[in-house]
């Protein structure tokens, strides 16, 4: 009987964890960039394309990374000839999808650059997803 | 929309052929203007005259539509070739609190253009955005690390070397749009 338990815990052990690495191959991060801080700055921002390989849609909900104090999620909209920047709660990456985080949309904010990075450098963010998982991006720094 | 179309048809122009500003309209926007560079010294856009100008509103905190643009305009510069030499850049902060001289002249030393910042008090400021048709809203963001944006136009205004505004070029306005633009406004004054 107890062995028949840990062959179950086992098993639920080992689903659990490539259920995990499923949910976080589901979405992937490339082409991310972060432009060089101008030089009195300590802020930047970072871009990237999100791909959502599966069937639900899936969300952004928060960033973090070892390189900044704080990662926020922003979005730039023109309204009539005005540039606007807000910070936004998610970033919605649509079901067989992808959203493109680039100029005049959505982007992450990189305050508190612990050092100051140049072109060439790269820097590591790590996205949290509304399912729990995480999706690493990698962000080289381009003039 | 009016001023889009005035900017389209301006441009539509330009793509064809090299024009002298006598073919561009005088635009009812801007004027001479004083304001404090960021030397710390007081400017007055009229010591500009016998070059043409770029004026455009920003703030160096700004995340993209600032640095892209001054990044196209460094562009624009590379093209011009020697023309480069009779073109100016006023880069006009409409974040005062934060863009003191010292900041404006440090950020925009790291593009390769001849920009001068500009600053003054925020009465100052308003005028010449007011002067120009522009806008500019400081939006609170209590739960940022930034404290506030600062929305703004993003509009470029092309001056003639006698001060008059004759082309706007939207923010997304080419290189090439850019460059043939201001070769049409020099064209007049070789």
């Amino acid at each position: 009987m107890t062995k028949g338990i840990h062959v179950l815990l086992g098993a639920v052990v080992l689903f659990s964890g490539a259920s995990l690495r499923a949910q976080e191959a589901a979405v992937v991060a490339h082409d991310g960039w972060v432009r060089v801080p101008l030089p009195s700055k300590t802020e930047t921002a970072l871009f990237v394309v999100l791909e959502n390989h599966s069937a639900e849609r899936r969300a952004v909900v928060s960033a973090s990374s070892d390189a900044a104090q704080t990662v926020e999620m922003h979005e730039m909209k023109m309204d009539r000839t005005m540039m606007v920047m807000k910070p936004v709660s998610e970033i919605g990456i649509p079901a067989k999808g992808k959203t493109t985080l680039s100029s005049n949309g959505f982007h992450l904010m990189l305050f508190g650059l612990k050092k100051r990075p140049v072109v060439g450098d790269t820097i590591d963010v790590t996205l949290k997803l509304d399912n729990g998982a995480s999706v690493p991006v990698k962000a080289e720094v381009r003039k | 929309m009016r001023r889009l179309i005035v900017c389209f048809v301006a441009l539509a122009s330009l793509s064809c052929q090299r024009v002298s500003t006598g073919q561009l309209p005088v635009l009812p926007v801007g004027g001479d203007f004083t304001l404090t560079d960021y030397n710390g010294q007081r400017f007055e856009l009229s010591s500009l005259r016998g070059k043409a100008v770029v004026v455009l509103f920003g703030y160096t905190s700004c995340p993209d539509a600032c640095p892209t643009t001054l990044s196209k305009l460094s562009s624009v510069y590379k093209h011009l070739g020697d023309d480069a030499k009779r073109v100016k850049i006023l880069y006009v902060s409409v974040d005062p609190e934060r863009d003191t001289p010292a900041v404006l002249k440090e950020d925009l030393g790291s593009f390769s253009v001849d920009a001068l910042g500009l600053t003054g008090t925020k009465a100052e400021i308003d005028k010449v955005v007011a002067l120009y048709g522009a806008e500019y809203e400081i939006i609170p963001t209590p739960d940022s690390a930034e404290k506030y944006s600062v929305a703004h136009t993003t509009t470029l205004y092309a001056l003639d070397t006698t001060g008059r505004t004759r082309l706007e070029f939207p923010y997304d306005a080419t290189v090439d749009e850019i460059v043939k633009g201001l070769q049409s406004i020099l064209a007049a004054h070789t």
